[in-house]
């Protein structure tokens, strides 16, 4: 998908059964492209049901593919 | 991040696990560009599960929708066999695979490049680096379509 500033969208969506670490991990994952000072533990003080929950990031191709460089 | 004219916009949706809630999810998928399975590695191995994520994935976000496999909580007390058998499901199935530690931020960055490069493979052209030596424009969305 491609939005109307040029700007290549992707939707992803992350599934797994209950408790596996979904919630955790986009979190972490937020933390660390958002360089924010938020701790695992800090992730895990509020554990609960997700019923559906949406998260938006900017990414420049070098900080997400640089592996596949190598 | 500041957009410009390398930046990809990702939206990522977080489902609901529970069994409850899975016509929820159902509306979620739709228009997906890719996903994410996740499998407690610490867990037995089930293919059951893997192949009802995956048949929820492509019934209600379409073929199109390029699918990544995730094993979590690789710190933790791993089960061998799930890790090998999950591996292998992914090898089967033509999906990536990838190992991840949400607790010591291990992984966690280069799996969901991995499902975005993944996304980036199924859908030509919307690589920014690609759309550039294409000479990609405004509007065509990279297809290769030209005007007269």
């Amino acid at each position: 998908m491609v939005d109307k500033n040029d700007k290549p969208t992707f939707k992803l969506i992350v599934t797994g059964d209950s408790g596996v670490g979904k919630s955790c991990l986009i979190q972490v994952y937020s933390a660390i492209v958002n360089h924010t000072k938020e701790t695992f533990a800090d992730i895990i003080e509020n554990p609960g049901a997700t019923v559906g929950k949406f998260f938006h990031f900017w990414l420049r191709p070098l900080t997400y593919n640089t592996f596949n460089r190598l | 991040m500041t957009p410009d004219g390398d930046t990809i916009k990702l939206n990522i949706w977080d489902t609901a696990g529970q069994e409850k809630y899975q016509a929820i999810n159902r509306n979620l998928y739709l228009g997906a560009d890719g996903a994410v399975i996740c499998y407690d590695l610490t867990t037995k191995f089930a293919v059951e599960k893997v192949d009802y994520w995956k048949k929820e994935l492509q019934e209600n976000a379409g073929q199109r929708c390029a699918i990544t496999i995730i094993g979590t909580k690789n710190d933790s007390d791993v089960l061998l066999d799930t890790r090998l058998r999950l591996e292998e499901y992914a090898i089967q199935n033509n999906f990536p695979f990838a190992e991840t530690s949400a607790k010591y931020g291990v992984n966690v960055k280069e799996a969901f490049g991995i499902a975005i490069n993944e996304i980036e493979k199924s859908q030509p052209g919307t690589n920014p680096t690609e759309r550039k030596s294409l000479g990609a424009t405004a509007g065509n969305g990279g297809n290769g379509k030209t005007c007269c």
